[in-house]
């Protein structure tokens, strides 16, 4: 039952084609094609952290700084522990024009953080589903059990799969379900003015950022949005010179 | 541009000795107009000032102001000395260029000049421009208007050979021939070189005059400009002409005496403005021979290079230079920046370049440095690798290689920390991101989540369902143990069904009376069950009191009485039943039970 959690329904043939297709392409360097080839997978409706990582791969040689962060950033939204799209994405943030120095953040909640990404998907759900069915199980044998060795075993049971599944919950609740989750953008404009305050007056710029910085997004209205830096600063830019991740 | 200072012409040529200057009369200023008081739209003429009798200016006069109508383009002085009768003439004159630009008739303002202590003033003039093309004018006359034939003046550009390589400097020398008395000139076309790199040989001082023979006559000759070109590309190219403005005392021819004097100039003769150019040369430009080493220099020539860095220990994130001299002849200009294969724990700057190049008649040469900062970003023993310049030797005619040996630097220290720390510049690409991944991923629909998930719930759900389930089979069995009523309750069915089984099968046979009894018998221990009761000395009245306090309809609780009858009466009655009416009083009963069981719980 677990592992059903796991068997996902099978993709069409179509969209495998398109991402070998893409594959091929990327290896040959005709990496526009590539890029065409991958965006046809997600653009059929499903998606894979394999198929962000290499279309940001293909986005990064074919010149696309800003979009090829992007797909990286999507990958890990996917897949929290993605070691090569991390690596891929600390090497492009080197190339971007903007040096954002993040703030430094409690180590609680840099821990936190990284529990929250630990596990990879499969594993996680699976982990959480056998958790909670040891826990309803040792609740059952411990209503039906007459015997007391068996009733010891199955609290034994429960409170093992509890903690288990208590615990891998909130990683669910937060990575799938997105509760408390902050919505963040990738500026793909080369040059974007940040204002202070939500108008398009040249006296109020702030400060300019660049393509490829990411930013954390507050608020919105139709046109602009109030963005925050990892280093604090805050202003407003324009929508559409971002793309939400 | 040729006018951007005063072109001091200090052409001797009409120099003879000089005697003390006597003092004998005041000095005087004049102004004239060269060529005449007419002139063209578009052509140039001459403001000349001269102060005569001793007089020596001291301090330039300022131009006069004729903006309105002409361009100033450039200023020239001379000098020069007459002897008349034994008594020697100092003039010194100051000649200023225009070139008109509006037609009309405009006047010259008088022009302020100090010498010998006091301000001299010179007469206003005027001139009537004419517009372009318009009448035979005096403005800027061929050689031979002015009363000389072209022989007496020109330009010739000199150059060493007409065949030339692809990157060999080439001396051009453009030198002035004349048998007139030229008193000033002015570069006027400065010739675009195109298709070459220029390279100009600084003048020492005067020009240098000298006497040559050329075609069997006397001349008295100059070199004005000497360039150093080296041509760019292959093919065909033109060296422009150079374009020169020289005045020419000429001796006037008739005229009288009146205006030998005051129109023409002093003692018989008149300043004349003559244009002059030289002829367009043409040059064969070869490429180099095929088989260049790389990186190529482009230098044809001779060529060494140098390297050497400031210190060879330093410390990981210190910055170190790398001087690459590069010197020899030869287009040294444009030699491009070496490129280093350095080891990947360095990080490059882009260099700062210097030249020093001279340009002499014998070619260029001279040196090119570049300056490279370095940052080592982790520790250990490196080796900067050797520089390589290929160049085109001229003397051997094949190519060489120079090369500035490799040099060993050892890093101490430990490694940066980092990538942030050496954010040295967007070019910096030698790191590269990682493969794509090639296996084939499993893919699933977008926005699927775990919510839209069936397997999802059921795992969540069905568990607490099979709690709730197992909580209930506890109770009942719990029950079952410790509450009779609840037990024969729950077993009242049991019994009944397997009683009323029983009747069935004798209802096959021919004893009615049994099967009668039998059914009855299942009946009221089926409601002696239900409302756990004795079933023993159990009376009608007692039957339909424990129903209805048991809250049985009426019409049921008469159902059951009729059954219980009909039982009577067949148990006792003189007639047999018929099999078929046993089948159908059966399943009455089983009905009756039925709707007891669903009416007493």
């Amino acid at each position: 039952m677990a592992l059903a959690f796991i068997g996902v329904p099978s993709p069409g043939e179509s969209q495998v084609d398109a991402f070998r297709e893409g594959n091929d392409y990327y290896q040959e360097g005709r990496f526009i094609e590539a890029v065409h080839a991958y965006r046809s997978v997600l653009g059929a409706g499903v998606e894979s952290a394999e198929v962000h990582y290499n279309l940001g791969n293909a986005f990064f040689k074919a010149d696309s700084l800003g979009r090829a962060i992007l797909s990286w950033e999507r990958a890990l939204a996917l897949d929290p522990g993605h070691p090569d799209a991390r690596s891929n994405i600390e090497l492009a943030r080197s190339l971007t024009q903007d040096v954002v120095e993040p703030i430094r953040t409690f180590w609680l909640v840099d821990a936190y953080r990284w529990w929250i990404q630990w596990l990879p998907r499969p594993l996680l759900l699976t982990l959480a589903a056998l958790g909670w069915l040891a826990l309803w199980v040792g609740v059952v044998l411990g209503i039906l059990a007459r015997k007391r060795g068996v009733r010891r075993v199955a609290s034994l049971l429960a409170v093992s799969g509890g903690v288990v599944a208590v615990l891998l919950s909130v990683n669910i609740a937060v990575r799938e379900f997105g509760l408390g989750a902050v919505e963040r953008g990738v500026v793909l404009s080369k040059v974007v003015p940040v204002r202070s305050a939500p108008t398009a007056d040249d006296n109020l710029i702030l400060f300019e950022i660049h393509e490829g910085t990411r930013v954390r997004i507050d608020e919105r209205t139709d046109q602009w949005a109030e963005v925050v830096l990892d280093d604090g600063k805050v202003g407003w830019v324009e929508v559409g010179t971002f793309e939400v991740i | 541009m040729p006018f951007a200072g005063r072109t001091v012409a200090t052409f001797a040529l009409a120099v003879a000795l000089v005697l003390p200057a006597d003092a004998s009369g005041q000095a005087t200023a004049r102004a004239f107009l060269t060529p005449g008081s007419e002139v063209n739209v578009g052509e140039t003429f001459i403001v000349s000032v001269e102060v005569s009798q001793g007089g020596s200016m001291e301090q330039d006069p300022s131009p006069p102001d004729l903006s309105g109508w002409a361009q100033y383009l450039g200023s020239g002085s001379s000098r020069s000395v007459t002897i008349v009768n034994g008594r020697s003439t100092v003039t010194e004159a100051i000649q200023f260029r225009y070139r008109a630009n509006r037609e009309g008739a405009f006047g010259v303002p008088s022009v302020s000049v100090q010498a010998d202590g006091r301000t001299l003033r010179t007469d206003p003039l005027t001139v009537t421009v004419r517009p372009r093309g318009q009448a035979p004018s005096r403005g800027t006359p061929t050689a031979q208007d002015a009363g000389f034939s072209g022989d007496d003046i020109f330009v010739t550009a000199e150059v060493a050979r007409t065949r030339v390589r692809e990157g060999e400097p080439l001396v051009v020398a453009y030198r002035i021939w004349t048998r007139v008395n030229v008193t000033s000139y002015t570069l006027t076309g400065v010739p675009e070189m195109e298709g070459f790199w220029v390279e100009e040989i600084p003048s020492s001082g005067s020009p240098q005059v000298e006497q040559r023979t050329r075609g069997g006559q006397q001349y008295t000759s100059a070199v004005l400009r000497r360039v150093v070109v080296v041509p760019t590309g292959s093919g065909q190219r033109t060296l422009e002409p150079l374009k020169i403005d020289a005045q020419v005392r000429v001796r006037r021819r008739g005229g009288d005496p009146f205006d030998r004097i005051f129109g023409g100039g002093l003692f018989g003769t008149s300043l004349e403005s003559v244009t002059v150019e030289s002829r367009p040369v043409t040059i064969n430009v070869e490429p180099l021979p095929p088989g260049r080493p790389e990186p190529f220099s482009g230098v044809v020539g001779d060529l060494v290079v140098r390297s050497e860095l400031d210190q060879t220990t330093v410390n990981t994130n210190d910055a170190v230079t790398l001087t690459v001299h590069v010197s020899g002849s030869g287009s040294i200009r444009t030699v491009p920046q070496p490129e280093i294969d350095l080891p990947e724990a360095f990080e490059i700057f882009p260099p700062e370049t210097s030249d020093m190049i001279r340009a002499s008649s014998r070619g260029i040469a001279g040196t090119k440095t570049f300056e490279f900062v370095l940052i080592p970003r982790a520790p250990g023993q490196y080796t900067i690798p050797a520089i390589r310049y290929g160049y085109f030797d001229e003397r051997s005619d094949g190519y060489r290689t120079a090369e500035a040996p490799a040099i060993a630097v050892s890093v101490t220290g430990t490694a940066a920390d980092g990538p942030g720390s050496g954010r040295g510049g967007v070019t910096e690409l030698r790191q590269d991101i990682r493969f794509i991944h090639l296996g084939i991923p499993t893919l699933r629909p977008t926005s699927s989540g775990l919510a839209r998930d069936v397997v999802f719930w059921l795992v969540l759900l069905l568990p607490m369902v099979g709690a709730a389930g197992a909580l209930a089979l506890r109770r009942h069995q719990e029950r079952m143990e410790g509450d009779v009523a609840y037990a024969r309750g729950r077993q009242a069915g049991r019994v009944a069904r397997k009683r009323f089984s029983e009747a069935a099968q004798l209802s096959e046979g021919t004893d009615g009376r049994a099967f009668y009894a039998e059914v009855a018998r299942a009946l009221r221990g089926f409601i002696a069950d239900k409302l756990n009761l004795a079933e023993a000395g159990m009376q009608r009245a007692d039957f339909r009191a424990g129903l209805e306090k048991a809250g049985v309809e009426e019409a049921l609780v008469a159902r059951v009485e009729g059954c219980l009858d009909e039982c009577d009466r067949h148990r006792f009655g003189p007639r047999s039943a018929e099999a078929q009416e046993m089948r159908r009083f059966l399943d009455e009963a089983s009905s009756i039970m039925a709707d007891l069981d669903k009416a007493v719980r």
